[in-house]
């Protein structure tokens, strides 16, 4: 693929290590160690994605951040030491397009860069064939008429069961199910305490669809209520 | 100006305006009772007593009692003569009391002489053998009298009869003499003389007594004679009148001296007046002097045109006969009367201390007439002088009006450290002030009108005239109206200079010092104090009430009086208790509020809320102790801030080291990913590379853990509550770690019921708790034995409860949710070692409770929420 990435952190063994992890899946990997090289390297060379940590020298990457995405449009994943919640969404609303926090799982991090990598490629087409047929949440897209869950472009093997499970969390995003409603609308008939059942299916599509299927950002538990399917915010 | 010249300024203009001010009310009350006078004051600075309206009616009184004489008048002497002619005046009711004030006493002296008179000529006559006829009149003729109107003659008769027998005694001429006078007083009540002598006469002629009648005519003449020459004489010792008088061109009486012992001789016309001095006497009158019926006045030679258009009306100045609606009978027009008056009236006095040792005052009237005029203008012109003082020095105040404002301030200033109690005596005495003034008599005779006779006075109209007129005195008293004004002026200081500055009444003085005694003392104190008055009060009305059953013979005021002031005293008993049982009410209901509001708090402060101090009122009882307790509160607040402090701290610390960690963690994380993704590595390395994995995994969830644990132990885990089913909970749990549970090899004996146990708590921590109390069973459970998790419900409260059996030995003594705590010190594998702590934490963050029952092998979790 030949992509480039940049990577900045200040940490030079950990960017070595992302770069030697990335050039393994045959990127091209750039390497900054503060806010403002990133911004040098980002004028001279054509780059199509940006790893960057929060806490930098010289220049910040939320800040460095802001002046990118004032120039260019491009995916940036924002890592960071910090795991609280409101650091994740200030990330985020700066214009952060995904957040790890550190320390990371590799591969973690590897898929999550393909993924953004891919919907920024499929971009243009997604809109271009992007219609009321299909139903949008983050990087997934389903297409009710051809019981089809695309994730990140790339159409996803489901089974029949998982499928109807999908078409409701996709149909209904947002919506609070729970297990025996669930139960009652995939299987069609009545059960009790299905949870066990339900759950062998979600971890099975979370296995399909999720990045990190151990930290699921799709379909969730609510605890004691139900489960659900959050609703991503639209970032295209 | 040097400041001790302004001080003296301040005093002087300040003291002008006090004495300023008294002096006008002084004055001015004075004054306008002159002005109200008659004459107004004019005719007071003249000071011509003359001038007077009461001048010219003693004048014009004289002349006809002087007419009277002359002509013979037979009702010269006689009672009530007098008042007739002040009443034919047709005065003024203010002018009568005047009068009779002047003139009582000569009235008075004449009605001795006359009625010793009247006795002396009857006395011995042959009268009383008459009336003995009178007597035996019959029965027929007395009636007939009686038709007459001739009522009452009988009993005199009788009485008469009595007395007249035999030689009467001294005491009985003298009871006699008495009767006699009845009688005289009898016949003057007939229409006149003529008509008596008529009756008489009648009743002669009936009783063939003719000759009786004769005599009895000629006694009355005499006795009228007799009357006429003493009232003269009594009259010729006032030479402040000098008088002539003429009938019949002969002289009958005068007390000219000039014509000393010419009385009875013809008078040849000549001027009386050349006889005086006209310095000494300026005022003459004479009457029918030309024999037409008039009267001449000429006052320092100067003659008074009296009739003016010639008819007498209301507004005339003289009421003397002349006018044409004023003429005088045919008798008196042979009169001629000559009269003179002094300038300046003297008293005389003539020492009669050859009969009675009294000494007898002549021309008196006409003396004080005098007196009074001199003494009204000197009066008046005094009060001008005051008057005048007084705007000067008002005068001066106003020059000095900053600095008399000044002296204000001073006095108010004065005034604000005077106890309320003080102020108030001060206007007591006022009230006290207004007793005396209206005089113990006045107030008894106010709270009679009040409390026995309103309503009967009201009817008849006198009630508010008569307390008008009591009153009255108070209106014009000048000490009361100074003072009046002088506490009105004083408050009215105190108010505007002195508003809430003013000094605490001594009472909040005495309230103040005592907060300073302990509760108990003052409690004490004040119970006591209130037996102490409802003994006085019940004493009081005991009193009055055995006073009001017992009725006593004596009683300093009239009983009427008292029972009506008992009623009053009783109703305000009553009152008072009425009014002081709602404040000890209110007292004791803010008491009770009081307690109540400081158990509360202490309440509050064991439950933890350390924020709102207990403020009572300032001179509540309990102040003392709740600010005690404010301080306490506030002692355990800034312990609970340090700590929080300190707990704060501790996490910031916390979070540093775990952010310090990661970053290498980082590290050690990509590089052991980078190694297993090694090929061709020996099976020893690949072995420690798989221990790196592991290692660098679980340092990673200590780091999360500790970080996580310390944030709920200081209260800063953000928690969202929302209502859940707790079953439903557990359910999901073991669901979604279907895996590791069927890896461990242990059997999950669940008993969950499947009717909703809806709780509040933050389902995201509390699947921690469980996660946690799950993954530590099956880390330590004996291998292939049973893990009891059961969800009961005990109405109140849903317990979870999750039981295994430890693979080793458990210390029963060990707290196990302590951090870092572990059964067995030597186990290494997995875990943080804060599992349970972090379950504790979480249940307790989410409204929960958690407790470790360890008994022989069994571990038992149990985790209790409120249900809702």
């Amino acid at each position: 693929m030949n992509e480039c990435v940049l990577v900045v952190d200040d940490d030079r063994e950990i960017v070595r290590a992302i770069a030697l992890l990335l050039e393994k899946e045959e990127f091209r990997v750039l390497k900054a160690y503060d806010g403002m090289e990133a911004l040098r390297i980002l004028a001279e060379q054509s780059v199509r994605l940006i790893i960057m940590d929060v806490m930098m020298p010289k220049l910040d990457g939320l800040s460095a951040m802001m002046k990118i995405r004032e120039r260019q449009n491009l995916p940036i994943i924002v890592l960071s030491a910090k795991t609280e919640e409101t650091d994740k969404v200030l990330g985020l609303s700066m214009g952060a397009d995904d957040y790890v926090s550190k320390p990371f799982n590799p591969q973690e991090l590897v898929a999550r860069v393909k993924s953004q990598l891919r919907r920024y490629t499929l971009l243009g087409d997604i809109h271009a064939v992007r219609n009321t047929e299909e139903i949008w949440n983050g990087r997934l897209c389903y297409r009710p008429k051809e019981f089809t869950l695309y994730a990140d472009g790339e159409p996803v093997k489901l089974t029949a069961t998982e499928t109807k499970i999908v078409d409701l969390f996709m149909r209904n995003q947002g919506r609070i199910f729970p297990a025996e409603e669930i139960y009652q609308r995939v299987w069609e008939e009545a059960s009790f305490a299905p949870e066990n059942t339900i759950m062998v299916h979600i971890r099975r599509i979370r296995q399909k669809i999720e990045l990190n299927p151990n930290k699921p950002e799709y379909i969730k538990v609510v605890w004691g209520i139900g489960y659900k399917m959050e609703k991503m915010e639209d970032r295209s | 100006m040097d400041t001790k010249w302004k001080k003296w300024k301040t005093v002087l203009s300040w003291t002008a305006f006090i004495f300023g001010i008294t002096l006008l009310i002084y004055s001015s009350i004075s004054l306008t009772g002159f002005l109200l006078k008659k004459g107004g004051p004019g005719q007071i600075l003249r000071a011509d007593y003359q001038e007077s309206q009461d001048f010219r009616w003693y004048i014009s009184n004289r002349l006809e009692r002087l007419l009277e004489v002359s002509v013979g008048g037979r009702n010269i002497g006689r009672y009530g003569s007098t008042y007739d002619d002040w009443y034919s005046g047709g005065w003024s009711e203010d002018d009568y009391w005047e009068w009779e004030d002047t003139y009582w006493g000569d009235w008075q002296e004449r009605e001795t002489v006359v009625s010793d008179n009247v006795a002396s000529v009857l006395e011995g006559s042959e009268v009383l053998n008459t009336l003995e006829e009178l007597e035996r009149l019959d029965e027929d003729v007395l009636e007939a009298l009686e038709e007459q109107g001739f009522y009452g003659f009988e009993d005199i008769l009788g009485e008469l009869s009595d007395l007249s027998v035999g030689g009467l005694t001294s005491d009985e001429r003298k009871s006699l003499q008495e009767k006699l006078e009845g009688v005289s007083r009898l016949l003057e009540g007939m229409s006149g003389m003529e008509e008596l002598q008529k009756e008489i006469r009648n009743l002669c002629t009936l009783l063939g007594k003719e000759e009786e009648l004769d005599k009895l005519t000629e006694l009355l003449a005499e006795s009228n004679q007799q009357s006429l020459d003493d009232y003269m004489a009594y009259q010729a010792q006032n030479k402040n009148i000098r008088y002539a008088l003429v009938y019949q061109d002969k002289l009958l009486y005068t007390n000219l001296d000039a014509l000393e012992g010419m009385t009875g001789q013809a008078w040849d016309g000549k001027d009386f007046y050349e006889m005086l001095n006209p310095e000494e006497y300026n005022f003459v009158l004479w009457f029918n002097r030309n024999g037409d019926g008039k009267t001449e006045i000429s006052k320092d030679g100067v003659t008074e045109d009296i009739y003016g258009n010639g008819v007498y009306t209301e507004d005339s100045r003289w009421y003397v006969p002349g006018y044409t609606n004023f003429s005088v009978d045919d008798a008196a027009k042979n009169a001629v009367i000559f009269l003179a008056a002094a300038k300046e009236p003297k008293l005389y006095v003539v020492g009669n201390y050859l009969n009675n040792g009294r000494t007898e005052e002549y021309g008196s009237n006409l003396h004080w007439m005098y007196q009074n005029a001199m003494g009204q203008k000197k009066e008046l012109i005094n009060n001008l002088i005051l008057l005048a003082a007084a705007l000067l020095l008002l005068g001066i105040s106003l020059t000095w009006r900053k600095e008399k404002k000044q002296g204000d301030r001073e006095a108010a200033r004065f005034l604000g450290k005077v106890w309320l109690e003080i102020k108030l005596l001060l206007l007591g005495v006022l009230l006290i002030e207004i007793f005396f003034l209206l005089g113990r008599g006045e107030t008894v005779e106010i709270l009679q009108i009040l409390f026995t006779n309103l309503p009967e006075w009201y009817e008849y109209g006198y009630g508010f005239r008569d307390i008008f007129y009591l009153l009255e005195g108070l209106f014009t008293n000048k000490v009361f109206l100074i003072s009046c004004f002088w506490v009105i002026y004083l408050a009215v200081l105190d108010i505007r200079f002195n508003k809430g500055k003013q000094r605490k009444p001594l009472i909040d003085g005495l309230r103040t010092r005592a907060l300073r005694y302990p509760l108990q003392k003052r409690l004490v104190w004040r119970y006591n104090l209130l037996l102490l008055n409802s003994i006085l009060a019940l004493l009081l009305i005991g009193g009055i009430v055995i006073t009001l059953y017992v009725e006593p013979d004596y009683i300093w005021i009239p009983w009427e009086v008292f029972t009506n002031a008992a009623f009053i005293i009783l109703i305000l008993l009553l009152l008072t208790g009425i009014i002081t049982g709602i404040i000890n009410w209110k007292r004791n209901r803010q008491m009770a509020e009081d307690i109540g509001a400081l158990a509360d708090k202490i309440h509050a402060v064991k439950e933890g809320d350390l924020t709102n101090p207990l403020t009572l009122p300032e001179d509540a009882d309990l102040r003392q102790a709740a600010e005690n307790l404010n301080e306490i509160q506030h002692g355990l607040e800034a312990a609970l801030r340090e700590q929080m402090q300190s707990e704060r701290m501790k996490v910031d610390l916390v979070t540093n080291v775990s952010h310090d960690i990661k970053t290498p963690l980082t590290s050690i994380v990509s590089y052991v990913e980078l190694l297993k993704q090694e090929e061709n590595l020996p099976e020893h390395v690949e072995e420690f590379v798989r221990i790196l994995d592991e290692k660098s995994e679980r340092l990673n969830t200590i780091v999360q853990d500790v970080f996580e644990i310390s944030k709920a132990t200081s209260g800063q885990l953000p928690i969202t509550m929302e209502e859940l089913d707790y079953g439903k909970l557990l359910r999901q749990t073991l669901a979604d770690m279907a895996v590791p549970i069927e890896k461990s090899g242990l059997i999950m004996k669940v008993f969950v019921p499947e009717a909703p146990v809806m709780i509040r708590a933050d389902g995201q921590r509390l699947y921690r708790v469980f996660q946690n109390l799950i993954q530590n069973a099956l880390k330590y459970s004996l291998a292939g034995s049973r893990i009891y998790l059961t969800l009961t419900d005990t109405g109140a409260e849903a317990v979870a409860c999750i039981k295994n059996t430890s693979g080793t030995e458990l210390n029963e003594n060990f707290d196990f949710t302590e951090r870092f705590a572990r059964g067995d010190e030597s186990r290494t594998d997995g875990g943080s070692g804060l599992g349970l702590s972090i379950a504790r934490s979480f249940t307790e963050a989410c409204g929960g409770s958690l407790q470790v029952e360890v008994n022989a092998d069994l571990f038992t979790v149990s985790v209790t929420f409120p249900k809702l």
